[in-house]
């Protein structure tokens, strides 16, 4: 559920009609934890680099991430992100991102270009 | 998929079915029927190197589906994996493990490790929290030495000398720890895990078929497959056959069937052409 608008209600244009019982039953255990995978994942390797190789070490590679996120085209516009994966590496490695749902093999989702750069610029 | 996108997807499992089935079960409608296989996969190490051995029967209910599966999968030159639990997830994670492992050798220039096939596989399983049912001994040689490994489904890894598992695992286990004995020799222990697989594959019903075999070592792989085919069918004892006017024909009828000619269709054919029966 996305508060992050000021008032915390979710938002009816972007998620749809809400309803209490779907937020009560979940889809599945994993559901939960592979949304936040990517994220819990790079704060692993930024405590792991802070303990070991001292502060500079994970604000550096938090900035290079940032700037990674930053470039490129506009947001409805396909992005290889080779630069995130470079950085996290994952480029190297094979797993169920790149097996399973891969957008470039199966994309069936339409981005609204006018939706995805309101978004991106937070309009709403 | 619900709502609108708004930035490019990612790739990865999507749970969006979840819901849809639960509501499903709700309603009785019945799901898919899982087939469980049984296995028994035992390895040891001796003084070169390891020796692995797996049965090769795979059983879906009370029938013998296939009766020639490999259950020892390659990870690497070095480093091979034996697979329980559901077949599927066996077969996959290890070409996931293997493609990982080439890459990494690729990267760093040298022979992989053991502990890095099992360190990789763990955290991967981890991450699933179980729900991918496999159930692997990673045995390898490297230049450590050799190491043979139990990982199970949910992440917990286990280093030891020798270990058997699946459905037959335990029958298998308590011969190897009745004779097993550090520093055998290549014969001794062959014929240490054969005797293993032997008991489980006898007394164990989803276990059989044939013993495959592999010897491990620093400088060489042994393949034996079938190192001893175990249940091998017998020939018929009798003529099963029934002879004609075994049945008795209580009674004929003959009925006429009306047809009208819908169609005709006068076709030439050639005195070169061959007739084409369908």
């Amino acid at each position: 559920m996305d508060s992050s608008s000021y008032t915390g209600l979710p938002n009816k244009l972007c998620q749809g009609l809400t309803s209490v019982k779907s937020t009560l039953t979940t889809g599945h255990i994993l559901e939960k934890t592979e949304k936040a995978f990517i994220e819990k994942n790079d704060m692993f390797h930024h405590h792991m680099a802070r303990s070991v190789l001292g502060i500079q070490a994970p604000l550096k590679l938090k900035t290079e991430l940032q700037i990674a996120n930053k470039i490129g085209r506009l947001p409805c516009l396909p992005s290889s992100r080779l630069m995130a994966d470079v950085l996290r590496g994952t480029n190297e490695d094979i797993s169920f991102d790149d097996i399973l749902n891969n957008p470039r093999e199966f994309g069936e989702l339409q981005i609204d270009p006018h939706l995805a750069m309101d978004k991106r610029d937070q309009l709403f | 998929m619900s709502g609108i996108a708004f930035e490019q997807p990612a790739g990865g499992f999507v749970f969006d079915n979840c819901r849809r089935n639960d509501i499903l079960l709700k309603n009785n409608v019945l799901p898919g029927k899982i087939h469980k296989t049984g296995t028994t996969i035992a390895a040891i190490t001796y003084k070169d190197g390891v020796v692995i051995a797996a049965d090769s029967r795979c059983t879906a209910g009370n029938i013998i589906f296939d009766d020639n599966v490999l259950k020892i999968h390659r990870l690497s030159d070095n480093i091979y994996a034996l697979g329980a639990g559901t077949s599927a997830d066996c077969d996959f994670q290890t070409r996931l493990l293997e493609s990982q492992l080439e890459l990494l050798k690729l990267n760093q220039d040298r022979q992989v490790r053991v502990a890095t096939a099992v360190r990789k596989i763990q955290q991967h399983l981890f991450r699933y929290r179980g729900y991918i049912g496999a159930y692997l001994i990673i045995v390898g040689v490297d230049v450590t030495g050799s190491h043979i490994a139990t990982v199970h489904p949910h992440g917990s890894i286990a280093f030891l000398p020798f270990v058997a598992s699946g459905s037959g695992g335990y029958t298998s286990l308590s011969v190897i720890e009745d004779r097993y004995k550090e520093n055998m020799t290549e014969d001794e222990a062959k014929q240490l895990v054969r005797d293993a697989l032997y008991a489980s594959t006898t007394t164990d019903l989803y276990s059989g078929s044939k013993i495959n075999m592999f010897v491990l070592t620093k400088e060489k792989l042994d393949k034996f497959l079938p190192y001893e085919i175990v249940a091998a069918r017998t020939e018929k004892q009798a003529d099963y056959t029934l002879a004609k006017g075994t049945t008795e024909v209580i009674s004929t009828n003959v009925k006429k069937i009306e047809f009208d000619i819908v169609n005709e269709k006068v076709k030439a054919t050639g005195a070169h052409e061959a007739m084409e029966l369908a």
